[in-house]
């Protein structure tokens, strides 16, 4: 697929969904997709590193590929194979197999990290002293206390941050947040999501020495689980819909099924609570993948399904049985349109099959391990590519990663302990 | 709530639409050939009457004269008024040319062994209703679209209006003429487990449909008189014929009989057709005449 047209596509859904200028408001994250974004860096190329080469590495290096403002001069693993898979894809691009040489290579302006949770902290503090700007992946750290150095460094270092929640990017995503904003489904009174998959979350591991290298998500010392992992991304919703942070979370996770030597739950159910009384639900099962992935946002007047970009109303309007033939015979024809049945009523909104709100929809079912395109991905790898070349911050793209990855942390606790978790006061920092 | 929408884009046709949120539902006309100004006179006509009928005959209504009988009848004789009493009389002959089967007391609590035509008394000289079992309350659900879509139709006469197409809530369909680029109005049945899905296709002139059954899996809101039971099948029924009040009583009323009384109802009402259409959950339909 051309990611170019991709992007393309994604500046004309924004322009079809907001007045102008009015996504910029709103969404200030995004300027780096605007036209004028576009035609501040034309001709310019970022010249990016990428710091861990597997799966996750690999999807970023496929779409800055084809983006006319990425330049991938360097890359580095230290496990050969994903590294020497990454060269045969980039060949021109300086091979490392240590951060910190690559760290020292004077040619990378900005390093892509996508390595193991627990080693996140460390080197993105290291590319800052480095002088670099940083991408890291999701989730920002393996603790609060890890995050708070990462966001103190950058703070330091007057470099650019950003953090893999690709929603910020998605465009049904972005069209759900003004239409929740502008009142659309009335107040906000719960925000479920779920992630559900029937696999074992393993890699082939071709030795057995490797296996904690290679399936680092599996054990605690490098991993905080499906907290960490899929959460990250889901527990942005309610933040981002109602502006504002949990309180507490409570939780329970356990080993259900793949009782394989691993050391994360592999099932997980936990609830936070808002300042305003709203709860907000995360479950995730991956023995199971009858239900998916899901992400609703429900309101007194309405409700919003994230993932499919679909908005029901409590009260759904009547869907005319007989209007079409008004336009028939405007138009001189005759054709067929079904709409008879058993008698339509008020009471039946739970039929209501919703609305969809934005135009050339496309949903994900959460089942990759490595990422969707079309899921924000692409355009918040470019939007670091611009910001490298403009030195400018994109805004608040740092404050919601922070509390998505505090929240995801604080849900793996309460979880793990059993008991009610508070959002302390001094971990409240942007 | 009302909406209205007039274009006279195609000179030959120009055509007018209009909505009114009434009964728990919508009407809707289509009414083609005629100016915006004598287009919106008949509907708004048209709508004022349906208003009329609606705010008599809705039980939920505290101040309903229909309310009003509900609330009093089992105590005493209760007045109504010329038109009211009328309905009442008509349907207690539906009632008894349906073998019970169309009873505008199935919600009653108590299951005596009366047929639906012995629970309530009308005197024609008072014009008065009093119930004959004090669970009785009277339900016009099943008979006020019928009766709004048969004032509509004699509107529509009146006015010499030749062609135009009525909808009430999608179960009651009134056919005026034909389509003004076909030689009828085709109106499709949807199928209930596809959205938009065409599950049959009615060919309508100068006729009424009317449709019972259930929306989807979900349970029904007609009642078995027998049982007090809501009434599950699989089947719809669709009848077709002159009057769209007859066709909304007998497609409640074999919707709620067994399969082998129907015909035997139907029989009696010289004129008018019955389908069963079963819509399977694989997508196809079965559509049975019923003779």
């Amino acid at each position: 697929m051309d990611k170019m047209l991709t992007r393309k596509e994604f500046l004309s859904n924004l322009g079809s969904m907001f007045a102008v200028g009015s996504a910029i408001s709103l969404f200030p994250w995004l300027t780096s997709c605007t036209e004028k974004g576009q035609k501040e860096i034309e001709g310019q190329t970022a010249k990016l590193g990428i710091i861990g080469t597997g799966s996750r590495g690999q999807f970023h290096i496929a779409n800055l590929l084809v983006d006319k403002s990425a330049k991938i001069v360097a890359l580095c693993d230290d496990y050969e194979p994903h590294l020497q898979e990454a060269a045969a894809m980039c060949p021109e691009a300086k091979l490392y197999n240590d951060y910190r040489k690559l760290l020292d290579d004077k040619n990378v302006d900005g390093v892509i990290i996508c390595t193991p949770l627990n080693l996140h902290a460390i080197m993105t503090i290291d590319s800052f002293r480095a002088g670099k700007h940083v991408f890291c992946e999701k989730s920002m750290a393996y603790s609060i206390q890890d995050c708070k150095d990462v966001i103190a460094e950058w703070k330091r270092s007057g470099k650019v941050f950003v953090v893999g929640q690709q929603r910020l990017f998605d465009p049904k995503y972005i069209k759900a947040m003004e239409l929740i904003h502008s009142g659309a489904i009335g107040e906000v009174v719960g925000v479920r999501n779920y992630w559900y998959r029937n696999n074992d979350w393993r890699r082939e591991v071709p030795s057995p020495e490797l296996e904690r290298r290679i399936n680092w998500r599996l054990y605690n010392e490098s991993s905080r689980g499906l907290m960490t992992e899929l959460a990250c991304h889901q527990l942005q919703n309610g933040s981002w819909a109602m502006d504002q942070y949990p309180e507490c979370v409570t939780g329970m996770g356990s080993i259900r099924f793949w009782k394989d030597g691993r050391e994360v739950f592999d099932n997980v159910a936990v609830t936070y609570e808002y300042p305003n009384g709203v709860h907000m639900t995360f479950e995730s099962i991956i023995s199971n993948k009858h239900f998916g992935m899901g992400e609703f946002i429900l309101g007194s007047e309405g409700t919003i399904d994230l993932v499919k970009g679909i908005m029901f109303s409590e009260q759904p309007a009547y869907r005319s049985g007989i209007e079409q033939f008004l336009m028939q015979i405007k138009q001189g024809i005759l054709s067929n349109n079904a709409f008879a049945g058993s008698s339509w009523s008020q009471e039946d909104a739970s039929t209501d099959p919703g609305i969809r709100f934005t135009d050339k929809i496309i949903t994900t079912d959460g089942s990759s391990s490595t990422g969707a395109t079309n899921d924000g991905s692409v355009e918040l790898a470019h939007a670091f590519c611009h910001a490298v070349i403009t030195g400018q911050q994109p805004d608040k793209i740092v404050k919601e990663a922070y509390y998505a990855t505090a929240l995801a942390l604080m849900g793996d606790q309460a979880s793990h302990e059993k008991s009610t978790i508070y959002f302390k006061e001094e971990d409240r920092i942007l | 709530m009302t909406s209205f929408k007039y274009s006279d884009e195609n000179v030959s046709a120009p055509v007018a639409y209009s909505a009114f949120e009434t009964m728990h539902s919508v009407a809707e006309i289509v009414l083609p050939f005629y100016s915006e100004e004598k287009s919106r006179a008949i509907i708004d006509e048209i709508w004022a009457r349906t208003k009329e009928a609606n705010d008599k005959f809705n039980r939920f209504d505290k101040g309903s004269p229909l309310a009003l009988v509900n609330k009093t009848a089992a105590e005493e004789a209760t007045a109504v008024d010329d038109e009211l009493f009328m309905v009442l009389e008509m349907c207690r002959v539906f009632c008894n040319s349906t073998d019970g089967y169309f009873d505008i007391t199935a919600n009653r609590a108590s299951r005596s062994a009366s047929k639906g035509v012995k629970n309530f008394e009308l005197d024609g000289s008072s014009h008065t209703v009093r119930f004959c079992d004090p669970t009785v309350k009277l339900d016009l659900g099943g008979f006020a679209k019928g009766y709004a879509l048969e004032n509509a139709c004699n509107i529509l006469k009146r006015e010499n209006v030749t062609c135009a197409l009525l909808n009430f809530g999608n179960s009651s369909i009134f056919a005026l003429g034909t389509h003004p680029y076909g030689d009828h109005w085709p109106i499709s049945v949807e199928h209930p487990y596809f959205r938009g899905k065409c599950a049959h296709t009615f060919e309508l002139k100068d006729c009424a449909l009317s449709i019972s059954g259930r929306n989807g899996r979900g349970l029904g809101h007609i009642i078995d008189p027998a049982t007090g039971d809501r009434v599950v099948k699989d089947e719809m029924i669709a009848v077709t014929g002159p009057s769209p009040m007859a066709c909304e009583v007998l497609s409640t009323a074999l919707y709620v009989a067994p399969r082998e009384k129907r015909s035997d109802i139907l029989a009696r009402f010289a004129g008018y057709s019955a389908s069963e259409i079963y819509c399977l959950t694989n997508g196809t339909t079965k559509v049975i005449k019923v003779y």
